[in-house]
Protein backbone atom coordinates (compact mmCIF):
# COMPACT_ATOMS: atom_id res chain seq x y z
CA UNK A 1 0.00 0.00 0.00
CA UNK A 2 3.16 1.92 0.64
CA UNK A 3 4.43 1.87 -2.71
CA UNK A 4 1.09 3.06 -4.16
CA UNK A 5 1.83 6.62 -2.99
CA UNK A 6 4.49 6.52 -5.73
CA UNK A 7 2.99 4.62 -8.34
CA UNK A 8 -0.75 5.75 -8.16
CA UNK A 9 -3.13 2.52 -9.51
CA UNK A 10 -4.83 4.31 -12.66
CA UNK A 11 -1.20 5.24 -13.73
CA UNK A 12 0.09 1.65 -13.03
CA UNK A 13 -3.26 0.62 -15.12
CA UNK A 14 -2.46 3.02 -17.84
CA UNK A 15 0.96 2.06 -18.27
CA UNK A 16 0.44 -1.85 -18.37
CA UNK A 17 -2.55 -1.08 -20.89
CA UNK A 18 -0.28 0.67 -23.03
CA UNK A 19 2.40 -1.38 -23.00
CA UNK A 20 0.08 -4.64 -23.99
CA UNK A 21 -2.85 -2.88 -26.56
CA UNK A 22 -0.61 -3.31 -29.56
CA UNK A 23 0.25 -6.66 -29.22
CA UNK A 24 -3.56 -7.62 -28.22
CA UNK A 25 -4.84 -6.05 -31.26
CA UNK A 26 -1.78 -8.11 -32.80
CA UNK A 27 -2.77 -11.18 -31.39
CA UNK A 28 -6.71 -10.69 -32.37
CA UNK A 29 -5.42 -10.54 -36.38
CA UNK A 30 -3.47 -14.02 -35.61
CA UNK A 31 -7.21 -15.69 -37.00
CA UNK A 32 -7.67 -13.49 -39.98
CA UNK A 33 -8.10 -10.34 -41.55
CA UNK A 34 -10.64 -8.19 -39.38
CA UNK A 35 -11.76 -3.97 -39.52
CA UNK A 36 -11.59 -1.09 -37.03
CA UNK A 37 -15.00 -1.65 -35.89
CA UNK A 38 -14.64 -5.60 -35.62
CA UNK A 39 -11.36 -5.18 -33.87
CA UNK A 40 -13.40 -2.36 -31.28
CA UNK A 41 -16.49 -4.97 -30.38
CA UNK A 42 -13.89 -7.66 -29.68
CA UNK A 43 -12.31 -5.30 -27.38
CA UNK A 44 -15.28 -3.93 -25.77
CA UNK A 45 -15.51 -6.40 -23.21
CA UNK A 46 -12.12 -6.77 -22.36
CA UNK A 47 -12.27 -4.53 -19.09
CA UNK A 48 -9.53 -1.93 -19.35
CA UNK A 49 -7.70 -2.68 -22.52
CA UNK A 50 -9.08 -0.03 -24.70
CA UNK A 51 -9.43 3.59 -22.92
CA UNK A 52 -12.45 4.53 -26.01
CA UNK A 53 -13.03 3.24 -28.94
CA UNK A 54 -11.87 6.13 -30.92
CA UNK A 55 -8.31 4.75 -29.97
CA UNK A 56 -8.09 2.29 -31.73
CA UNK A 57 -7.40 4.20 -35.16
CA UNK A 58 -4.41 6.12 -34.65
CA UNK A 59 -3.57 2.75 -32.84
CA UNK A 60 -3.40 1.05 -35.92
CA UNK A 61 -2.52 3.59 -37.83
CA UNK A 62 1.02 3.22 -36.46
CA UNK A 63 1.05 0.14 -36.60
CA UNK A 64 0.52 0.12 -40.49
CA UNK A 65 3.36 2.89 -40.40
CA UNK A 66 5.79 0.71 -38.47
CA UNK A 67 5.19 -2.23 -41.09
CA UNK A 68 3.38 -4.69 -38.17
CA UNK A 69 0.06 -4.74 -40.44
CA UNK A 70 -0.81 -5.26 -43.87
CA UNK A 71 -4.14 -2.92 -45.15
CA UNK A 72 -6.37 -3.25 -47.87
CA UNK A 73 -9.93 -2.59 -48.39
CA UNK A 74 -12.85 -4.56 -49.55
CA UNK A 75 -16.56 -4.33 -50.05
CA UNK A 76 -19.26 -4.27 -48.17
CA UNK A 77 -23.14 -5.27 -48.39
CA UNK A 78 -23.81 -2.27 -47.30
CA UNK A 79 -21.98 -0.07 -49.64
CA UNK A 80 -19.03 1.68 -48.12
CA UNK A 81 -15.89 -0.23 -48.24
CA UNK A 82 -13.83 -0.66 -45.39
CA UNK A 83 -10.57 -1.15 -44.55
CA UNK A 84 -9.33 -4.33 -43.42
CA UNK A 85 -6.31 -4.94 -41.27
CA UNK A 86 -3.36 -8.28 -41.37
CA UNK A 87 -0.80 -9.24 -39.80
CA UNK A 88 2.22 -8.48 -41.63
CA UNK A 89 5.90 -10.80 -41.28
CA UNK A 90 6.97 -7.89 -38.99
CA UNK A 91 3.48 -8.40 -36.87
CA UNK A 92 3.26 -11.89 -36.67
CA UNK A 93 6.81 -12.53 -35.54
CA UNK A 94 6.36 -9.84 -33.02
CA UNK A 95 3.30 -10.86 -31.70
CA UNK A 96 5.02 -14.21 -31.10
CA UNK A 97 8.13 -12.69 -29.23
CA UNK A 98 5.54 -10.95 -27.09
CA UNK A 99 3.33 -14.22 -26.47
CA UNK A 100 6.65 -16.09 -24.53
CA UNK A 101 8.02 -13.07 -23.41
CA UNK A 102 5.02 -12.19 -22.10
CA UNK A 103 4.41 -15.94 -20.58
CA UNK A 104 7.84 -15.88 -18.70
CA UNK A 105 7.16 -12.36 -17.42
CA UNK A 106 3.70 -13.42 -15.94
CA UNK A 107 6.07 -16.08 -14.79
CA UNK A 108 8.16 -14.81 -12.57
CA UNK A 109 5.65 -11.59 -11.18
CA UNK A 110 3.06 -14.30 -10.27
CA UNK A 111 5.69 -16.61 -8.56
CA UNK A 112 6.85 -13.20 -6.97
CA UNK A 113 3.11 -12.51 -5.62
CA UNK A 114 2.20 -16.09 -4.23
CA UNK A 115 6.04 -16.18 -2.70
CA UNK A 116 4.64 -13.06 -0.62
CA UNK A 117 2.02 -14.58 0.78
CA UNK A 118 -0.22 -12.02 -0.39
CA UNK A 119 0.93 -10.62 3.24
CA UNK A 120 -0.63 -6.72 3.95
CA UNK A 121 1.91 -4.25 5.46
CA UNK B 1 -36.00 15.06 -38.46
CA UNK B 2 -35.01 13.30 -34.80
CA UNK B 3 -31.54 14.46 -34.47
CA UNK B 4 -31.18 17.69 -36.05
CA UNK B 5 -27.52 18.64 -34.73
CA UNK B 6 -26.25 15.30 -35.51
CA UNK B 7 -23.86 16.52 -38.23
CA UNK B 8 -23.10 19.30 -36.63
CA UNK B 9 -21.79 17.38 -34.15
CA UNK B 10 -19.93 14.84 -35.87
CA UNK B 11 -18.38 17.71 -37.76
CA UNK B 12 -16.83 19.62 -34.72
CA UNK B 13 -15.90 16.32 -33.50
CA UNK B 14 -13.96 15.94 -36.21
CA UNK B 15 -12.79 19.35 -36.76
CA UNK B 16 -11.62 19.05 -32.89
CA UNK B 17 -9.67 16.05 -33.92
CA UNK B 18 -8.36 17.08 -36.98
CA UNK B 19 -6.58 20.14 -34.95
CA UNK B 20 -5.25 17.76 -32.27
CA UNK B 21 -3.51 15.78 -34.69
CA UNK B 22 -1.77 18.78 -36.28
CA UNK B 23 1.64 17.04 -35.42
CA UNK B 24 0.95 14.08 -36.86
CA UNK B 25 2.37 13.41 -40.48
CA UNK B 26 -0.50 14.43 -42.98
CA UNK B 27 -0.87 10.52 -44.20
CA UNK B 28 -1.05 9.55 -41.29
CA UNK B 29 -3.57 12.05 -40.22
CA UNK B 30 -5.99 11.54 -43.18
CA UNK B 31 -5.96 7.95 -42.62
CA UNK B 32 -7.05 8.22 -39.03
CA UNK B 33 -9.62 10.58 -39.91
CA UNK B 34 -10.99 8.78 -42.86
CA UNK B 35 -11.16 5.82 -40.60
CA UNK B 36 -12.65 7.79 -37.75
CA UNK B 37 -15.69 9.12 -39.96
CA UNK B 38 -15.90 5.57 -41.90
CA UNK B 39 -16.82 4.42 -37.93
CA UNK B 40 -18.93 7.06 -37.48
CA UNK B 41 -21.09 6.72 -40.94
CA UNK B 42 -21.82 2.69 -39.93
CA UNK B 43 -22.04 2.88 -36.13
CA UNK B 44 -25.16 6.06 -37.33
CA UNK B 45 -26.20 3.43 -39.95
CA UNK B 46 -27.12 0.73 -37.44
CA UNK B 47 -29.40 3.23 -35.43
CA UNK B 48 -33.08 3.44 -35.71
CA UNK B 49 -34.83 6.65 -35.44
CA UNK B 50 -31.44 8.32 -34.52
CA UNK B 51 -31.68 10.91 -31.88
CA UNK B 52 -28.93 13.53 -30.73
CA UNK B 53 -28.44 11.86 -27.84
CA UNK B 54 -27.58 8.53 -29.66
CA UNK B 55 -25.14 11.10 -31.36
CA UNK B 56 -23.07 12.19 -28.45
CA UNK B 57 -23.61 8.64 -26.60
CA UNK B 58 -21.89 7.57 -29.86
CA UNK B 59 -19.37 10.26 -29.96
CA UNK B 60 -18.68 10.11 -26.04
CA UNK B 61 -17.66 6.51 -26.76
CA UNK B 62 -15.38 7.42 -29.13
CA UNK B 63 -13.28 9.10 -26.66
CA UNK B 64 -12.61 12.88 -26.30
CA UNK B 65 -10.36 14.05 -29.46
CA UNK B 66 -7.12 14.65 -27.28
CA UNK B 67 -6.88 11.41 -25.58
CA UNK B 68 -7.64 10.18 -29.08
CA UNK B 69 -4.77 11.81 -30.94
CA UNK B 70 -2.93 11.19 -27.67
CA UNK B 71 -3.10 7.47 -29.02
CA UNK B 72 -0.86 8.40 -32.28
CA UNK B 73 2.29 9.21 -30.41
CA UNK B 74 4.37 5.81 -29.18
CA UNK B 75 6.81 7.51 -27.21
CA UNK B 76 3.79 8.93 -24.95
CA UNK B 77 3.97 6.11 -23.02
CA UNK B 78 4.24 7.43 -19.75
CA UNK B 79 1.55 8.74 -17.83
CA UNK B 80 1.54 11.93 -16.45
CA UNK B 81 2.06 12.21 -12.38
CA UNK B 82 -0.48 12.77 -10.51
CA UNK B 83 -1.57 14.36 -7.24
CA UNK B 84 0.38 17.76 -8.18
CA UNK B 85 3.73 15.97 -8.38
CA UNK B 86 5.85 18.78 -10.11
CA UNK B 87 8.03 17.35 -13.30
CA UNK B 88 11.13 18.83 -11.81
CA UNK B 89 13.66 16.89 -14.38
CA UNK B 90 11.65 18.18 -17.42
CA UNK B 91 11.40 21.32 -16.02
CA UNK B 92 15.20 21.75 -15.32
CA UNK B 93 15.57 20.20 -18.71
CA UNK B 94 14.05 23.15 -20.13
CA UNK B 95 15.81 25.27 -17.98
CA UNK B 96 19.50 24.00 -18.32
CA UNK B 97 19.02 23.06 -22.16
CA UNK B 98 19.81 26.85 -23.22
CA UNK B 99 22.27 27.72 -20.50
CA UNK B 100 24.16 24.43 -19.82
CA UNK B 101 23.29 22.46 -22.62
CA UNK B 102 24.87 19.46 -22.06
CA UNK B 103 23.13 18.69 -18.99
CA UNK B 104 20.07 19.92 -19.97
CA UNK B 105 19.87 17.84 -23.11
CA UNK B 106 20.74 14.69 -21.02
CA UNK B 107 17.80 15.57 -19.07
CA UNK B 108 15.27 15.77 -21.89
CA UNK B 109 16.69 12.42 -23.42
CA UNK B 110 16.51 10.85 -20.34
CA UNK B 111 12.60 12.18 -20.10
CA UNK B 112 9.92 9.80 -21.49
CA UNK B 113 7.77 13.47 -22.12
CA UNK B 114 9.28 14.30 -24.81
CA UNK B 115 8.41 12.24 -28.19
CA UNK B 116 11.48 10.99 -30.34
CA UNK B 117 11.26 13.67 -32.79
CA UNK B 118 10.87 16.49 -29.93
CA UNK B 119 13.97 15.17 -28.93
CA UNK B 120 16.08 15.16 -32.34
CA UNK B 121 14.40 18.22 -33.49
CA UNK B 122 15.92 20.04 -29.35
CA UNK B 123 19.06 18.52 -30.16
CA UNK B 124 20.10 19.91 -33.83
CA UNK B 125 18.67 23.08 -33.49
CA UNK B 126 21.29 24.73 -31.93
CA UNK B 127 24.02 22.24 -30.06
CA UNK B 128 25.67 24.13 -27.45
CA UNK B 129 23.42 26.68 -26.26
CA UNK B 130 23.93 30.26 -25.40
CA UNK B 131 27.50 29.63 -24.82
CA UNK B 132 28.68 28.62 -28.54
CA UNK B 133 28.32 32.23 -29.24
CA UNK B 134 31.67 32.76 -27.81
CA UNK B 135 33.38 29.77 -28.83
CA UNK B 136 32.20 31.37 -32.42
CA UNK B 137 33.50 34.81 -31.25
CA UNK B 138 36.59 33.52 -30.92
CA UNK B 139 37.02 31.08 -33.97
CA UNK B 140 36.04 34.24 -36.34
CA UNK B 141 38.91 36.26 -37.15
CA UNK B 142 38.75 40.05 -36.30
CA UNK B 143 39.76 42.64 -37.95
CA UNK B 144 42.61 45.11 -35.94
CA UNK B 145 44.72 48.30 -36.50
CA UNK B 146 47.88 48.76 -35.41
CA UNK B 147 50.45 51.88 -35.33
CA UNK B 148 54.10 51.52 -34.45
CA UNK B 149 57.52 52.54 -35.84
CA UNK B 150 60.64 51.03 -37.42
CA UNK B 151 63.70 50.92 -35.65
CA UNK B 152 67.12 49.30 -36.30
CA UNK B 153 65.22 47.79 -39.11
CA UNK B 154 62.65 45.77 -37.41
CA UNK B 155 59.00 47.14 -36.74
CA UNK B 156 58.16 48.02 -33.34
CA UNK B 157 54.20 48.33 -32.59
CA UNK B 158 53.12 51.02 -30.16
CA UNK B 159 49.15 50.94 -30.26
CA UNK B 160 46.28 48.94 -31.42
CA UNK B 161 43.06 49.25 -31.80
CA UNK B 162 40.43 47.29 -30.38
CA UNK B 163 40.21 44.05 -31.82
CA UNK B 164 36.81 44.55 -34.03
CA UNK B 165 34.77 41.38 -33.70
CA UNK B 166 31.76 42.72 -32.97
CA UNK B 167 31.23 43.30 -36.97
CA UNK B 168 27.66 43.38 -38.11
CA UNK B 169 28.09 39.83 -39.47
CA UNK B 170 28.45 38.45 -35.50
CA UNK B 171 25.80 40.49 -34.31
CA UNK B 172 23.40 39.04 -36.73
CA UNK B 173 25.04 36.02 -35.04
CA UNK B 174 24.42 37.09 -31.23
CA UNK B 175 21.18 37.56 -31.89
CA UNK B 176 20.47 33.84 -33.66
CA UNK B 177 22.73 32.23 -31.31
CA UNK B 178 20.99 33.85 -28.23
CA UNK B 179 17.36 33.35 -29.43
CA UNK B 180 17.57 29.88 -30.97
CA UNK B 181 18.56 28.15 -27.70
CA UNK B 182 15.32 30.36 -26.11
CA UNK B 183 13.26 28.61 -29.00
CA UNK B 184 14.21 25.79 -28.08
CA UNK B 185 13.74 25.97 -24.34
CA UNK B 186 10.10 27.50 -25.39
CA UNK B 187 9.26 24.95 -27.73
CA UNK B 188 10.02 21.99 -25.06
CA UNK B 189 8.18 24.13 -22.69
CA UNK B 190 4.93 23.98 -24.93
CA UNK B 191 5.36 20.53 -26.05
CA UNK B 192 5.48 19.32 -22.14
CA UNK B 193 2.04 21.37 -21.37
CA UNK B 194 0.65 20.20 -24.32
CA UNK B 195 1.62 16.12 -23.41
CA UNK B 196 0.35 16.84 -20.02
CA UNK B 197 -3.43 17.72 -21.47
CA UNK B 198 -3.39 15.32 -23.82
CA UNK B 199 -2.88 12.11 -21.62
CA UNK B 200 -4.92 13.52 -19.15
CA UNK B 201 -7.91 14.87 -21.25
CA UNK B 202 -10.91 14.50 -19.28
CA UNK B 203 -13.60 12.72 -22.02
CA UNK B 204 -16.27 15.56 -21.69
CA UNK B 205 -17.48 15.37 -25.37
CA UNK B 206 -20.74 16.60 -24.79
CA UNK B 207 -19.60 20.18 -23.97
CA UNK B 208 -16.68 19.43 -26.96
CA UNK B 209 -19.35 18.58 -30.06
CA UNK B 210 -21.39 21.20 -29.47
CA UNK B 211 -19.77 23.80 -30.98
Amino acid sequence: LRYNAYVPIDGLATQLRKGVIEYCVLAMLREGSRYGGELVQLLHGKDGLLVSEGTIYPLLSRMRADGLVDTEWRETASGSPRRYYQLSKAGRKAVDDFSSEWVRFRTTVDGILEHSGGRQP
Amino acid sequence: VTAPNAEHMVNGYLVRLESELADVPAARRNEILDEMRNHIAEQRGQLVDETDADVLNLLDRLGEPALVAAAAHPDQIEAWPRGGRLPVKEILAVILTPIVWPVGILLVWLSNRWSKREKVLATVVWPGGVWTFFVLANLIPGGQTCYGTVQSGRPVITSCSPPQLLTFGLNALLIVVTLLPIAVAIYLAVRLVRTRHSVDAPAHNRSAVGH
